[in-house]
């Protein structure tokens, strides 16, 4: 058994109310890492060639919770939620930081693997002595902050009266989902720890599919062995120095963002990315800084950098709101990106978010796709039950809300921008399409691609795997392999990963596992198996919706018109440049013209197996 | 012959976002990162701000192909290239 690794994977068959615990091949562990890597593999061994007709949300769908071996270990520890994606029909590494991911190890679990589909409403503990799955009725309906604290004073009673001699047992960790990822919310997160998520992917909707409302774990063992661990307490004061010396964002996380991004680099979405630009100054770190956080260098399990802080609203109109700093992502998308500069609606519009379990991205991706069909007319206040204006929050509250109870419009904004995008334009007949922003099904991360200052440019979303997500962007091939691709498989958080120098964290890695891993290897090999499989993957795609090879390898169409506004106006997406770098892009994997994985880069990879289905879609 | 440069992320404030620098025939990657450095007043051979040129943690495009798959620093420029320097940077 190679080392970092706990040794098992808790495998439990809702329909069959079965539980066991399974385990891989070392050369499979090599190979794809954990995470990312490891679920695209189990997913493609498990459903195989019956891909293409496997509902993401129906009980053939598998949800994978996973650690990689260097998860708690390195700083920053993360759990990655991944499955086939109701969004884009392929898989994401979908990762979040908690507490969970170390309990699990702890427990001596790598991972958690979830089939079938219960009859009724359960949750799945997961202790040292195995896993169990309990009725979660009591809690099916309920927000994100009523489901922790229900679970963590009810799990806290049971294993203290299962084991009264311990003495104090602290919180177990929990990942969950809120009411809309019950209700199949196609971009619902899976949440933990009140305010982060794993978010893209919509893995909230594959759990609530299973009626599968939370997975706690609490282990009270060691974490797994490491390989050399006088080397890795070495390396790992390495790391933490690089971490308190360098690292940009310990005092403000990103949410210095809210402003820079707009003023600066011009890629912030605003209205629907209608515009990118703004000048708003008290929008960004200072003002969130001073009057909004109340805990400042809060960290997760084994992190440096301490970015998160938490946001209270302590007067006025929201008074008693609670929710992270919030970070960029959510300063944009719960914030300008709904014509909404104030911080105070900011934090709230967050808050509400958080609890409902959407996802901070995706989720107001389709809202503020809504709010711009409203401005042109196209959504009426009858669709929604109210006007929907810019900047206002408490609209922007209730259509959170008509999005996760699938109410009215929200019925069908609750099926995510692209697919809402279909079902409107047939329902109006008018072509919403253009005002869609999402790159193969998943709602665009607010980085823009037009100005070209921010590190967003042509072909990052439009030739990625996992569409817009914006923390897995398309580099060149080979550099992304090293960053993304691995920090989702060994399962570690970026931001204990971008000041360290890459051949530390390499040698970290081998010092744990044993392993011969070098970052050339990721590069040339291991990212690109990773990649190439989740290609594939996308590809075969269905049942609802398959994307085109080269067509759908494209920025939205937004991307492509003229910035509105600021010192970058004019400005857009190079639409030459996306198609020439495109075609380097897939040539550099060994995939041919049209992004099909080629039979040579196949059997390099491993991946033989996939040649039929992928012999399919070659001209 | 002529090189169009795009940098992104933080060295962005040291070099500049775009611009096109003109190189002799047969010019290297080495020798524009030279040259860039110069025009910056960076000091430091071979480095572009706290990022080794060549190194592992600095992506330098050519045409978007990485130099590690091409020459390294030794790799060969033509007019009309377009290079990309990406420092490791982030989404939030």
């Amino acid at each position: 058994m190679p080392r970092g690794y706990a040794g098992k994977f808790l495998e439990v068959d809702l329909t069959k109310e079965k539980i066991q615990d399974i385990t891989f091949g070392d050369s499979v562990l090599e190979a794809y890492f954990g995470g990312r890597g490891l679920a695209a593999k189990i997913l493609w061994d498990r459903i195989d060639e019956k891909w293409p007709k496997v509902d993401p949300l129906g009980p053939d769908n598998v949800f994978l919770a996973l650690t990689g071996p260097m998860t708690a270990v390195y700083p920053g520890a993360r759990i990655c939620c991944s499955g086939k994606s109701p969004l884009s029909n392929g898989t994401v590494g979908s990762t979040a930081s908690t507490e969970f991911a170390s309990e699990l190890k702890m427990a001596g679990y790598d991972g958690v693997i979830v089939t079938g589909k219960a009859n009724t409403p359960v949750y799945i503990l997961v202790t040292d002595e195995g896993g169990e799955i309990r009725s979660a009725s009591h809690i099916w309906g309920s927000l994100g902050e009523d489901t922790i604290r229900v679970l963590n004073r009810e799990v806290t009673e049971e294993l203290t009266k299962r084991k009264p001699n311990i003495g104090l047992w602290r919180e177990p960790g929990i990942i969950y989902i809120g009411p809309a990822g019950e209700n199949l919310v196609r971009t619902a997160a899976v949440m933990t720890k009140i305010c982060h998520a794993a978010g893209y992917g919509g893995y909230g909707a594959v759990m609530g599919s299973k009626n599968l409302k939370a997975i706690v774990a609490k282990g009270r063992g060691k974490m797994p062995e490491v390989d050399a661990p006088e080397t890795v307490k070495l390396l790992w004061k390495e790391v933490h120095r690089h971490l308190i010396e360098e690292s940009d964002f310990r005092r403000m996380g990103t949410g210095y963002a809210g402003y820079m991004v707009g003023a600066d680099t011009s890629s912030e979405p605003i209205r629907n990315w209608q515009e990118e630009w703004h000048d708003e100054k008290r929008y960004g770190g200072p003002l969130f800084e001073t009057r909004y956080w109340v805990k400042k260098y809060w960290a997760d399990f084994n992190c440096t950098t301490s970015c998160m802080k938490i946001s209270c609203i302590k007067s006025g109109r929201w008074k008693g709101d609670i929710t992270d700093m919030p970070d960029y992502e959510l300063e944009a998308y719960c914030g300008t990106n709904l014509g909404i500069f104030d911080p105070d609606d900011n934090i709230h519009i967050s808050a509400v978010i958080d609890n409902l379990g959407h996802s901070g991205i995706n989720g107001p991706n389709t809202m503020g796709f809504a709010a711009e069909l409203y401005q042109r007319g196209i959504l009426t206040k009858e669709d929604l039950g109210f006007e929907l204006k810019w900047g206002d929050a408490e609209a922007f509250e209730k259509l959170a809300w008509l999005i996760a109870r699938r109410e009215k419009i929200g019925d069908i904004l609750a099926e995510g921008t692209f697919r809402a995008a279909l079902k409107i334009g047939k329902m109006k007949g008018v072509d919403v399409m253009p005002y869609a922003v999402h790159v193969k099904g998943i709602e665009v991360g607010a980085h823009g691609t037009r100005s070209d200052a921010d590190y967003t440019h042509d072909i990052s979303y439009a030739a990625s795997v996992q569409g817009g997500d914006h923390t897995s962007v398309a580099v060149d091939g080979y550099t992304e392999m090293s960053s993304a691709v691995f920090t989702d498989s060994a399962v570690i958080c970026n931001f204990c990963f971008f000041w360290v120098p890459r051949s530390l964290v390499f040698d970290f890695a081998k010092a744990v596992t044993g392993f011969p891993i070098t970052m050339e290897r990721w590069r040339r090999e291991h990212g690109p198996r990773i990649v190439t499989l989740q290609k594939a993957l996308l590809l075969m795609g269905g049942p609802d919706v398959r994307w085109r090879p080269m067509e759908d390898d494209d920025n939205p169409p937004r991307f492509y018109e003229p910035l509105a506004s600021g010192p970058h106006k004019g400005k857009t997406t190079d639409r030459d440049l996306v198609e020439k770098k495109k075609s380097t892009y897939f040539e550099t994997l060994g995939w041919d013209e049209r992004g099909v994985p080629t039979k040579e880069t196949l059997q390099k990879l491993g991946l033989g197996d996939l040649e039929p289905m992928m012999r399919t879609f070659r001209r | 012959m002529k090189v169009s440069i795009r940098v992104f992320g933080n060295l962005v404030t040291i070099l500049g976002r775009k611009q096109v620098i003109e190189l002799n025939e047969g010019g290297t990657v080495g020798a524009l990162s030279n040259r860039l450095a110069e025009s910056a007043g960076l000091r430091r051979q071979g480095y572009l701000g706290n990022y080794k040129v060549g190194g592992d943690d600095l992506a330098i495009l050519v045409n978007g192909r990485n130099i590690h798959l091409l020459d390294g620093v030794e790799t060969v420029l033509k007019d009309g290239d377009e290079v990309v320097i990406l420092p490791p940077t982030a989404g939030g």
